[in-house]
């Protein structure tokens, strides 16, 4: 395949963001655009370098990889928890969390009644405090573009989307379970 | 007593208040005041002299009728539907009135057939022409239904009330459960609905065929033709039509059981979390992502710590030593110290060749090392050696030598 590396002058930055583990969402607006117009270059790029693109068609580019590191895992965790955490408060306030999610800011009220929910928890994961989360969650957040800043608060993006469908797929796993006890 | 000219007058003279009056009245009724004021709002010009005098004049006509026992007034009923027509803002019937109508289908057939064996002429005609009539009943219904879902959904899809989607879906999922589910299984192709048209289609159909054989009636076949016609339309645009309203309503449903599914397994996940605690549970759930950063470094205390909880299941790669290859043995040859050679060159005086001695004495040795020594040893005044005149060869290690040898000057030989 002939990749013309002058049509990728974001490369560098693109590939320096998604080896963080940086999710690429359509806010981030030149990057997105690049790589949405290049999609078959870069996956090219990337598979052959040993990392393997992926494309989720709500918006966003990702890194598809199979082994996480411990640390990485625990962070991964404390989002789980969190997200599942702002579902249950948004449908416990007669919101759609789908929707809520997503449109609604997470301030530090909303932060403070999650943490209070299931504080038993987060202390598992050692939050302690609103504030714990908003620096512990808040701005990982931020840095691997789950969410982006508004104000003093931050707004969640779709790639979020990973956690929503793993919650979905509870359903087929219960069901299984259900099977195996009948 | 309604008069069509004045009303079609009010219609075009009025309309902007007549429309709001026919939007409010699906939710409530409303007074003479109300009406004043929307006059006075959308005809900011009229004194308010005139727009009494234009409110009353509605009421006058029974455009606007008073309600039972109260001040409240609401729309004729026919110039609101009148209204809703032209605006396309229909409400969605029930199953019921389309089923209705194929039931009155069926028993006009029956009586149409009868009067074809009795030949009334009178009769077919006056059938043929109500069966046309509700064909085209049951067709306004499809086409407003299809209408009243569209108007629906987009009211749904539009509300930005903080409601929950069931709350702001409610009307569309009725409407799902209450006219799409019961239309699809009327008009399945074994259910009743299809049953009736293919009779009356059968029966049309030989009456036409009868009228082409005998020449009977010939006057009276065009319209039986238009029918037929008119009932297989029929069925396509209800089939179309609950093909489009469907589409329409799925993705709304499929939304709002995606969101009952994502609640109701974030209550249910959180409950197993806290009963099992996270490991068992979370395992399955939390997506991998990874930082090569993260990978090559560590941070806090508690980064430390998990790097620790890792290493206990470290397991180092076996390494392979690579297999020793023998070597020369001779490589690491000891070389004799230059004092040791001296002395033993000073005492055994029998030599007479310091080159023959050296390399008789020394056979393993280098050739570079037997020349030092030699080169030395020949320096040495304790040995008094001297230069002979006729040059000699010899082989040391593979090398050939020439050269004119030191030997032990005459005079010291014993």
């Amino acid at each position: 395949m002939h990749i013309d590396l002058e049509k990728l002058p974001n490369l560098a930055d693109i590939h320096k963001r998604l080896t963080t583990g940086y999710h690429i969402s359509e806010q981030d607006f030149a990057l997105w655009t690049e790589l949405d117009g290049n999609e078959d270059a870069y996956s090219a790029l990337f598979g052959a370098l040993g990392n393997q693109l992926k494309r989720d068609s709500r918006g966003f580019f990702y890194f598809d990889v199979d082994d996480a590191t411990v640390n990485m895992g625990k962070i991964s965790r404390l989002f789980a928890l969190t997200t599942y955490a702002l579902v249950e408060f948004f449908a416990d306030q007669g919101q759609d969390p789908l929707r809520a999610l997503f449109e609604t800011e997470i301030n530090h009220e909303i932060l403070s009644s999650i943490l209070q929910q299931q504080y038993h928890l987060f202390e598992q994961l050692e939050i302690y405090s609103a504030t714990d989360l908003k620096r512990e969650v808040g701005n990982r957040m931020l840095r691997y573009g789950f969410a982006k800043t508004q104000g003093d608060n931050f707004k969640l993006l779709p790639p979020l989307y990973r956690f929503l469908d793993a919650l979905v797929a509870v359903d087929s796993l219960q069901a299984d379970e259900g099977h195996t006890d009948v | 007593m309604l008069s069509a000219k004045k009303i079609l007058k009010c219609l075009d003279d009025d309309w902007p208040v007549l429309e709001a009056l026919a939007n409010r009245s699906q939710l409530y009724s409303f007074s003479f005041q109300d009406v004043q004021a929307l006059f006075s709002r959308y005809f900011p010009q009229l004194s308010s002299e005139q727009v009494f005098r234009e409110a009353q004049k509605l009421l006058a006509q029974e455009i606007l009728i008073p309600q039972a026992k109260s001040s409240q007034l609401e729309l004729n009923r026919s110039v609101l539907e009148f209204i809703q027509f032209l605006t396309q803002e229909h409400n969605l019937g029930t199953v019921g009135d389309i089923q209705s109508r194929i039931d009155e289908l069926d028993r006009l057939r029956a009586r149409l057939d009868t009067a074809v064996r009795q030949k009334d002429v009178h009769e077919m005609r006056r059938f043929v022409r109500l069966m046309d009539e509700r064909v085209r009943e049951v067709v306004k219904h499809f086409r407003k239904n299809e209408s009243a879902i569209l108007h629906l959904v987009d009211k749904a899809k539009a509300d930005d009330s903080n409601l929950s989607l069931a709350r702001r879906y409610a009307a569309v999922m009725e409407a799902f459960d209450e006219y799409i589910e019961p239309v699809l299984q009327m008009i399945d192709i074994n259910g009743p609905f299809q049953t009736s048209i293919e009779t009356l289609e059968h029966c049309l159909s030989d009456l036409v065929q009868f009228i082409e054989d005998t020449g009977f009636m010939s006057g009276d076949k065009e319209p039986l033709v238009q029918l037929r016609t008119r009932l297989l339309d029929m069925n396509q645009i209800g089939r179309e039509s609950l093909t489009r309203s469907t589409d329409v309503l799925m993705p709304l449903r499929e939304e709002l059981r995606k969101n009952t599914l994502i609640s109701r397994n974030a209550s249910l996940v959180l409950a197993t979390l806290r009963k099992q605690g996270f490991e068992p549970t979370m395992e399955q759930l939390v997506p991998k992502f990874s930082s090569d950063h993260q990978k090559f470094s560590l941070g806090s205390a508690n980064q430390i710590t998990s790097y620790m909880a890792e290493l206990v299941d470290y397991q180092d790669d076996n390494y392979q030593l690579p297999d020793s290859v023998d070597s020369q043995p001779g490589a690491n040859i000891r070389v004799p110290d230059l004092q040791d050679v001296l002395k033993s060159a000073r005492t055994q005086k029998t030599n007479t060749d310091l080159s023959q001695w050296l390399a008789r004495s020394y056979p393993q040795l280098p050739v570079d090392e037997l020349l030092f020594l030699y080169q030395e040893l020949s320096r040495a005044p304790a040995l008094k050696l001297e230069h002979q005149d006729s040059v000699s060869e010899m082989e040391v290690n593979g090398f050939r030598l020439r050269l004119h040898p030191f030997v032990t000057r005459p005079a010291d030989r014993t």
